[in-house]
């Protein structure tokens, strides 16, 4: 074989190979959206939150429980830090808001009020019975798990889902972003299907 | 940047001893061998009875070393912990033991290898600082004064987004001990 085919093939794997990395990018669109069934859990205000609260506005939705001490704070400020960008590219209509889905109501319940506005005031906590956290867990394809309290302590961890849910302003899952979270990658994915999207 | 590094590197303690003797003399004969740097513990909401503490040990030793405990008078307890996403799930799973290799690094950072504090008997606010001592085998301990900070210190400093931070770190802790 000439050198010259060699070099051809060798693009043609380079080529391949990107396009294989592309389909595994951690920034996923669905299309068309995936619609969220009808939920009913509580804000931090204990004021009713359902599918109605997503409509009208972009929203990011992770999982998470306040006695998390490494991944969840760090998920937050890093979407702090997102919206503080997108602030400098998107009018403030089609910032999305931040929603935590406490999913450990029993400790989170009493707490979350407290732990929302230690954050962001304007963030959102949102939490209840474990049936309507399942209907909006299931809608979101994630999963949690609440591990036994340990003898002693009582101390338990909660497994969950990583990633992030985007929320279009329809109330539909439009995109979902897997760790490792980045803050300009996620900000510039964003400010694209923001950008896309039709008017609010 | 450099303020901020700078600012961390205050946190710096460097006292390698031998449990039950005399520290500070046993420490001008041992150190600094053994460094704990960048001691730092993100502040999070009162209401919260957990906190997550990241350092860097380094052991310029010839011989590796094992953490086996954690402890500080701040909290009831201290755990080594591990944040693992597998699966698009994220879980924390403790460790009973951390080896240090000689000549080389243990990085205890967010989103990885960490320290789970529990129970914080007393609510330090940003800039203030608490003793923590970490528990090798063979009994020798590392007396770390770590600073608290404000959360957003880390969100872009994780696991995998800072190597060249980190190494930053260790090398001006390295000179900090010629």
């Amino acid at each position: 074989m000439s050198k010259c085919s060699n070099k051809v093939i060798l693009m043609v794997l380079v080529v391949l190979s990107y396009f294989h990395g592309a389909n595994a990018d951690p920034l996923e669109t669905f299309k068309p959206s995936k619609a969220l069934p009808h939920f009913s859990l509580q804000d931090q205000h204990a004021r009713p939150f359902g599918l109605a609260q997503l409509h009208g506005h972009w929203s990011l939705m992770f999982m998470g429980f306040t006695s998390c001490p490494d991944v969840c704070p760090v998920t937050m400020m890093k979407l702090e830090a997102v919206r503080a960008e997108l602030g400098l590219r998107l009018p403030p209509e089609r910032l999305p808001n931040i929603v935590f889905i406490a999913v450990d109501p029993q400790r989170d319940r009493p707490v979350l009020e407290g732990y929302l506005a230690y954050f962001h005031p304007e963030n959102i906590g949102i939490t209840g019975d474990l049936k309507q956290l399942d209907i909006l867990v299931d809608g979101l394809d994630g999963f949690y798990r609440i591990d036994k309290p340990r003898s002693g302590d009582g101390h338990y961890d909660v497994i969950h889902t990583a990633s992030i849910a985007v929320i279009n302003p329809r109330g539909e899952l439009a995109a979902k972003i897997s760790p490792p979270f980045y803050v300009e990658p996620i900000a510039n994915f964003l400010t694209q299907i923001i950008r896309q999207a039709d008017p609010l | 940047m450099k303020a901020y590094f700078g600012g961390f590197l205050c946190c710096l303690i460097v006292v390698l001893a031998l449990a039950g003797n005399n520290m500070e003399a046993r420490a001008e004969s041992l150190a600094p061998m053994v460094a704990a740097v960048d001691a730092r513990q993100p502040q999070l909401p009162e209401v919260v009875a957990v906190r997550s503490v990241y350092l860097t040990i380094v052991n310029s030793s010839a011989s590796s070393l094992k953490i086996v405990a954690v402890r500080s008078p701040a909290f009831e307890s201290i755990e080594i912990h591990r944040t693992q996403v597998s699966d698009g799930l994220v879980s924390m799973s403790a460790v009973t033991a951390v080896a240090v290799p000689a000549q080389g690094r243990v990085l205890f950072s967010p989103e990885g290898l960490h320290l789970m504090a529990l129970g914080p008997k007393k609510y330090y606010v940003i800039g203030e600082r608490y003793p923590m001592t970490v528990y090798f085998e063979n009994d020798q301990v590392l007396l770390v004064e770590v600073l608290v900070v404000a959360p957003n210190f880390v969100a872009q400093d994780c696991t995998y987004c800072a190597p060249e931070r980190e190494a930053v770190h260790v090398h001006e802790s390295l000179q900090h001990h010629e």
